[in-house]
């Protein structure tokens, strides 16, 4: 019944404020679509200058260096061991890195997106080799 | 039995006048009822579109690149620009094949008058039109005089371009909502994240954690020197000396 009650309460709310909200709706609508012009030549120049025109600004790819610098890869992530004995089977041991325990192999990238920390064994050749 | 007698006598006109009231008062709950229902479920779509700012924010965060409110601010509302940005090409893209298509049309035409909302040559063609022009009240929930002006039929000449121009500019004018949503609901999220992540809030803080317990309590001078004493009796002599 309250759930009722309040959910009434809301659309009497809504139906007050609608003209208010649309009109803040257009406004913002007319607002952004300035803003869009403007980042779409923004973007023409970075596009020309050869710097990064999407999400992944200068401030992502010095979090990606400082998190990269921060993992210890030559730790293996310790999980804690089941009470269940389990079925003798094959083990590999890998960490969440999908590297080998006790293994430095491949170092990280930097991804395209930023929310991604991506690792590749691309790169980790020639570092290996160093 | 009394309140059926009071119904009983009770007029005809009386009677009516209940029913339409009646009505009046379920439509409008129902109206509140359907309002309230879009309302949250608009809630529900912005809440999670606001989300994406906690996914493109984490490292910066967590790396601790951007300590300070302003900063974290800054590059949030940049982000949240390019993601409008690039999420409204598209619909923008479809808006000017509207309006390319409308001027083409009208060029052609030379009929600049001509809307694409028309009955007879527009989007209404598609639909029932009614004409309320001679509407009457019957008494107590009836209407008459409605007529029907226009049976949807489909456009096979050129008028039928309207039809392109409605669904192009359609697609475009929604999508486009729904991107100033999605940018309104990261900016309100930008704001709240401001305030949480950098807030100083000792509400949660026991400060007993931080007491030294020594210095409360008043023998705890005699007890580090008994203490010190029976670790290291050949020093204590020593100090005496």
């Amino acid at each position: 019944m309250m759930a009722l009650l309040k959910l009434l309460g809301k659309g009497l709310l809504y139906i007050l404020l609608l003209p208010l909200g649309l009109a803040f709706f257009i406004l913002y609508g007319i607002y952004l679509f300035i803003v869009w012009i403007v980042m779409f030549f923004r973007t023409i120049i970075l596009f020309f200058r050869g710097k990064e025109t999407g999400l992944n600004l200068p401030e992502d790819q010095r979090a990606l260096e400082l998190l990269n610098d921060s993992r210890d890869f030559r730790e293996p992530i310790t999980q804690p061991q089941p009470s269940v004995q389990q079925n003798p089977g094959v083990t590999l041991n890998f960490n969440l890195n999908g590297q080998k325990i006790d293994e430095r192999k491949g170092s990280i990238v930097h991804s395209k997106e930023p929310n991604i920390i991506d690792y590749s064994d691309e790169e980790s050749e020639g570092n290996d080799n160093e | 039995m009394n309140n059926l007698s009071l119904i009983v006598l009770l007029s005809d006109k009386t009677k009516d006048f209940i029913k339409v009231i009646l009505v009046i008062f379920l439509v409008v709950i129902l109206l509140f009822a359907l309002l309230g229902f879009i309302g949250n479920l608009i809630e529900k779509t912005m809440k999670h579109q606001a989300k994406k700012v906690d996914v493109y924010m984490t490292n910066v965060v967590i790396s601790r690149v951007c300590d300070k409110p302003e900063d974290f601010v800054r590059i949030a509302k940049l982000k949240n620009k390019i993601c409008f940005y690039r999420a409204s090409i598209a619909p923008i893209i479809f808006g000017i094949i509207a309006v390319v298509i409308w001027v083409t049309y009208h060029l052609l035409t030379q009929n600049w008058g001509e809307s694409i909302f028309d009955t007879k040559t527009g989007i209404l063609s598609l639909f029932y039109v009614f004409d309320f022009s001679n509407i009457t009240y019957v008494p107590p929930l009836g209407f008459a005089g409605i007529e029907i002006s226009n049976y949807p039929h489909l456009l096979t000449d050129a008028t039928m371009t309207n039809y392109f121009i409605f669904l192009f500019g359609a697609i475009a004018v929604i999508w486009y909502i729904i991107n100033v949503q999605a940018y309104v609901a990261r900016h309100h999220r930008i704001g709240q994240l401001k305030k949480t992540i950098y807030s100083k809030d000792l509400s949660t803080i026991d400060i007993t954690h931080f007491y030294n317990l020594n210095k409360i309590n008043p023998y705890a001078n005699e007890i580090d020197a008994k203490k010190k004493v029976e670790e290291n009796p050949t020093t204590d002599i020593q100090e005496k000396l």
